[in-house]
């Protein structure tokens, strides 16, 4: 455990414990008023099994170290795992049904809460053991989540006391825009008006896939001479491979338009941000280069080019996880999208969280609104349906 | 411990079970017992075998619901009976949840009532078997609390519980371990309680509450009817156990001195039925240690002592002799003290009392003129008479003096015990006769009530005051404890006669040969054992249910942590005692107000179930024609969801069936750990069935054929998961 790490532990109010001190209370009271020598008995065993249960409790979590471990980058609507390493270091006495949980830290918890709850389960830790627990969330909202402390509790061994220890311990999960479905023929229209019919085309060119042979020419690198070829055909042989050529797809936001009553960010906004993210994904897995150019936040971000192709557009997405509405000024005033320099060769796509507004990216941009995408999934589904219904 | 739910389930259900029996055991209502003892096992079935299903939830609240009628109109009756009401209506409800879908919340609010269930018990009886009975129940009810807590804060956290891993040797053997320090610090606790704090302060400052309320059937009755045809119970459970003193304090019992203790007395008679005059007499309430007088007048003759314990109490009566001056109790109580009964309050814990009392050869002066009508017959009149006359003694009591109405009485039991047979077979008496005529002049067979009534009925026609007497005859003597052990069959009736100066005399007409036959113990291997076994029912009435303030300052000294001098401050002081009566109204209050929020809310929560029930029945019946009425698909895809079922049934009999009120989805889940094939295909099962049952769509051949490979995949799956376990291991995938 971090030295540094504070640890705060507690009894907490709890109602089954307070009913059970109140019964036992009555127990006692019909004892004594009955001098019934069972009730006596069945008193000094109520009042026992409390007392038990609150040094098993106590005793456990006094010998209880609770590390988090590095949360992954997370998504909305996809499942993600945070591990806890839960270590006992009581010498002789194990620990039962803990729970491990996050507390405190804006966005981990309460009704505004990003992650949701964030619980798991160890039911047993012998002495000087390490468990680890895993706490299954389904993130409900993007955005940068602090974490705070992790409390691990338990009510072991009758539910009637409630004790926790408390470990501070401070960190930032990013939960990135979910990926839904996104209308991919918008992207077809928008390659179309950059001359384009594929995001990713070939040609001859340097890569290492091979396309053919053919003589020597002038000019060639030697290095490029097909030497066993050239063996075969008494002349030298140059070797020819493929080159891929990647489209460049610009993805821009538009949060304009709306009555002046709109003025804060709502779910229209996650919808086109989501929307957004999900065309960004879909342009990558087909090879594209993308930018993401949002003006209301004067923000232009690449995907990452060189680099694994996987987590190419790792930095569009963490932006987009990361784009604060609240904190920009005058979020519905149209601004336009910049894209004089790349206009005929970049496919551009204008994601709207209202209206179109085709002003903020004339010419051959291709428009699209949250609402309406969502509508066409919504389409999608119910035709599916109607299909199997007619079957 | 990741337990499988289904064996905390089972665990659950046994400490149901258990809880039950120790109640029903503590109340000895048999029929009752054997009620819920057939509706707990019948649940079992429905519970766990693979075609059971909860019953409606309708059927379930109709029982809550007549269960809390009868709870409430019972103590509303008598709020003696609130412990057995509250107790019974704990049962009901258990059942009912038997019967119910279970999720962890069921779970322990099943256990939660079986503690209150045991709590019942204790309230309900002090009994050996019942303390016995605990000994098992407790470490039951304790393991199962364990493992019903670590399945329920992983179900309660991930929302399922890892159903199919079995837990590590490790873990077993720690929980056994913290187990066995919870019972030994709880038992420590509870035996610190129980030695520690003083006894008799604060008795009674809130009436009978907490006090054990019923008590096993005894074979004494204060009222005797005779001409029903039957059979005396000749049940040998010990009742009292009697020491007889002499005025120096010595013990004079012994085997050859036949002790009758007096009962109820028995003056009117009508119809066959003697009962007792309508005068409950004057009420005391006695601390512990405390002494009432009896009688007015100043004791003559030799005085001699009863130290009674009672073993299982018969009744309301205390049991003493004749001629009682004074009575000691061991606990506080309210005495019924009449002019020839005392009673005390059937709630009241009194375990022993005292009782010294006169030679009964000497005079008592009656209070009121004793009984001497109501039966009123030539033919007994008649025979008296002659009986008295072949006597040589004058029929005419005015001639009589004392002696002669002795050796008239004398007379007249020696008629009885010369002609007449003892049986304990009863004889219905013919319609309109008389029941003793019957046994004097039919039959001329019965048992002691008919003897008695006989002489009481010849003594009452020659003119001597005559009355009878039931309690108990005391003749077998424990030269160990030097005690007289008084078992239910030495429940006994006999005669009480008023001699004319005005001395009472117990008579025994009943034949001596048959009743030494009748009362003298029984031996052999079975018997010796019985011995055995109260020896130790004694141990546990004098250790335990008797345990008082004298053997507790004997072990631990007077108040070595001031409880005492606390509890009479917080019962004197601390609760603004009213004017009259000194009890704190306060703490009556909050106990009344308990048991009232109890009632209302048990109430309130049968009334919430009951329109969930009825509304839901609407709301099913509605849905029901409304699909119908403009879905005629219904019947079709009922029909296609039938791969759907069948995986039910494969999962049932490979063991890993889907627990009622779960998903299939969530159930799949729960079984990646058993199989990840087995998972997908169900799985995908799931995703068919919910489109066709959900979605209500028309399977596709697609689909269709998609679930019954799937279907098929999970059987292959369930046989190969079969074969691993006979095995020995399970293969994860």
């Amino acid at each position: 455990m971090n030295a540094r790490m504070k640890v705060r532990r507690k009894y907490h109010v709890h109602a089954p414990g307070l009913a059970a001190i109140f019964v036992a209370i009555l127990m006692g009271v019909g004892a004594v008023n009955s001098q019934n020598n069972l009730l006596f008995i069945a008193f000094g065993l109520a009042l026992g099994l409390i007392l038990v249960a609150g040094f098993v409790s106590g005793s456990t979590l006094m010998h209880i170290e609770a590390v988090r471990s590095e949360p992954p980058v997370g998504r909305v609507g996809e499942p993600m795992q945070i591990v806890y390493r839960v270590r006992s270091t009581s010498r002789w006495i194990p620990a039962f049904g803990l729970v491990a949980e996050e507390v405190g830290g804006r966005g981990a918890k309460g009704r505004r809460s990003r992650l949701g709850r964030v619980r798991a389960a160890i039911t047993h830790i012998p002495a000087r053991e390490t468990r680890s627990a895993h706490a299954h969330v389904v993130p409900v909202r993007r955005g940068e989540v602090k974490l705070q402390a992790v409390r691990v509790s338990t009510t072991f061994p009758f539910g009637v006391l409630k004790k926790s220890a408390t470990f501070t311990q401070r960190t930032t999960v990013l939960v990135r825009p979910a990926l839904g479905p996104a209308p991919t023929a918008v992207l077809d229209q928008a390659l179309a008006g950059a001359g384009r019919t594929e995001t990713v085309s070939r040609r001859i060119g340097r890569d290492d896939e091979f396309y053919g042979l053919r003589e020597y020419a002038p000019g060639d690198s030697v290095r490029r001479i097909a030497w066993r070829a050239s063996a075969r055909s008494e002349s030298l042989m140059i070797r020819e491979s493929y080159a891929t050529m990647n489209a460049d797809v610009v993805v821009a936001i538009s949060f304009s338009g709306g009555s002046h009553d709109e003025s804060r960010a709502d779910d229209r906004d996650e919808q086109a941000i989501s929307l957004a993210a999900s065309l960004v994904e879909i342009a990558r897995r087909r090879g594209a280069r993308v930018r993401l150019v949002i003006p209301a936040a004067k923000l232009v971000v690449d995907s990452h080019v060189g680099g694994d192709e996987a987590a190419s557009c790792e930095p569009i997405h963490d932006a987009l996880a990361r784009l604060d509405l609240d904190a920009i000024e005058n979020l519905r005033r149209p601004r336009p999208v910049d894209d004089r320099n790349e206009r005929t060769s970049r496919a551009v796509i204008v994601v709207h969280a209202r209206e179109v507004d085709p002003s903020v990216a004339p010419g051959i941009a291709a428009h699209i609104t949250a609402a309406r995408a969502s509508k066409n999934a919504a389409k999608r589904d119910s035709a599916r349906i109607g299909k199997g219904r007619a079957a | 411990m990741n337990q499988p739910p289904r064996q905390v389930e089972r665990l659950v259900f046994l400490t149901v079970g258990a809880g039950i029996g120790v109640y029903t055991l503590a109340e000895s209502d048999p029929l009752f017992a054997l009620l819920v003892g057939t509706v707990w096992a019948l649940a079992w079935p429905v519970r766990f075998s693979k075609h059971g299903r909860p019953l409606p939830r309708a059927v379930l609240s109709l029982i809550v619901l007549a269960a809390l009628a009868y709870a409430v109109l019972r103590t509303l009756g008598d709020i003696q009976n609130l412990v057995t009401s509250v107790s019974r209506l704990i049962i009901w409800l258990q059942i009912a949840l038997l019967y119910d879908r279970w999720q962890v919340r069921e779970r322990g609010v099943l256990l939660v009532t079986s503690a209150f269930l045991a709590v019942g018990a204790v309230l309900t009886s002090n009994d050996l078997l019942l303390g016995m009975s605990m000994l098992v129940y407790l470490p039951l009810l304790l393991w199962a609390s364990l493992l019903h807590q670590l399945s329920g804060i992983e179900e309660r956290v991930t929302g399922r519980a890892s159903a199919m891993r079995q837990p590590s040797e490790r873990r077993r053997r720690d929980l056994v371990r913290l187990s066995l320090a919870v019972v030994f610090g709880a038992s420590a606790a509870a035996t610190g309680v129980f030695l520690l704090i003083p006894r008799g302060v604060g008795e009674g400052f809130l009436g009978d509450w907490g006090a054990p309320t019923e008590a096993r059937v005894s074979g004494f009755s204060e009222t005797v009817t005779l001409g029903d045809a039957g059979l005396i119970s000749e049940s040998r459970t010990p009742v009292l156990e009697v020491v007889l003193r002499d005025a120096s304090g010595r013990n004079i019992g012994s085997a050859n001195r036949p002790l009758l203790l007096r009962g109820a007395v028995l003056e009117e008679y009508r119809d066959g039925r003697w009962s007792r005059r309508d005068d409950r007499g004057d009420r005391y309430r006695l601390g512990p240690g405390q002494t009432a007088n009896l009688t007015t007048s100043t004791p003559r003759g030799s005085m001699r002592t009863l130290d009674v314990t009672i073993r299982s109490r018969p009744g309301d009566h205390l049991f003493t002799a004749l001629s009682p001056v004074t009575i000691t109790v061991d606990r506080g109580a309210e005495l019924l003290v009449g002019p020839e009964n005392l009673e005390v309050r059937a709630s009241s814990g009194v375990q022993r009392y005292t009782v010294r009392f006169q030679d009964s050869q000497v005079a008592r002066p009656d209070t009121r003129d004793p009984a001497s009508g109501g039966i009123a017959s030539e033919r007994i009149a008649e025979l008296a008479a002659r009986l008295v006359a072949e006597a040589g003694l004058d029929t005419d009591p005015a001639e009589r003096d004392a002696d002669a109405d002795e050796a008239a009485l004398r007379s007249l039991v020696d008629y009885l015990h010369r002609n007449y047979f003892y049986t304990t077979v009863m004889t219905a008496a013919d319609s309109g006769e008389d029941p003793i005529e019957m046994f004097l002049f039919r039959t001329r067979e019965g048992h002691c009530e008919y003897f008695a009534s006989g002489l009481a009925a010849m003594s009452r026609s020659i003119g001597v005051a005559a009355r009878v007497v039931t309690g108990y005859l005391a003749v077998e003597f424990d030269d160990a404890l030097g005690a007289y052990i008084v078992r239910e069959s030495n429940a006994h009736a006999w005669v009480e006669a008023r001699l004319s100066d005005g001395r009472w005399v117990s008579l025994d007409p009943s034949p001596p040969d048959d009743l030494a036959t009748i009362h003298t113990p029984p031996t052999g291997i079975t018997w010796a054992m019985r011995g055995a076994w109260e020896r130790v029912t004694r141990w546990w009435v004098e250790r335990v249910v008797a345990f008082n303030e004298d053997r507790r300052r004997a072990m631990v000294g007077r108040d070595p942590l001031r409880i005492e001098q606390a509890l009479q401050e917080a019962v004197s002081n601390s609760f603004m005692p009213t004017e009259a009566g000194g009890r704190p109204i306060v703490l009556i209050a909050l106990v009344r107000g308990v048991m009232v929020f109890a009632i209302v809310a048990a109430a309130g929560f049968a009334g919430v179930q009951f329109a969930i029930m009825f509304s839901g029945m609407i709301a099913a019946r509605r849905r029901r024609i409304r699909e119908a009425g403009t879905d005629p698909e219904a019947p079709i895809r009922a029909q296609q969801q039938g791969f759907y079922h069948a995986t039910l049934r494969a999962l049932r009999k490979a063991g890993l069936g889907k627990p009622p009120g779960r998903g299939m989805k969530d159930h799949a889940r729960d079984l990646e750990g058993v199989d990840l094939s087995l998972a997908e295909s169900l799985d995908e099962i799931a995703d068919v069935y919910y489109a066709s049952r959900f979605g209500r769509m028309m399977l596709t051949d697609e689909q269709h054929a998609r679930g019954a490979a799937s279907l098929e995949r999970v059987r292959t799956r369930l046989d190969e998961v079969r074969r691993s376990r006979r095995s020995g291991a399970v293969r994860v995938r």
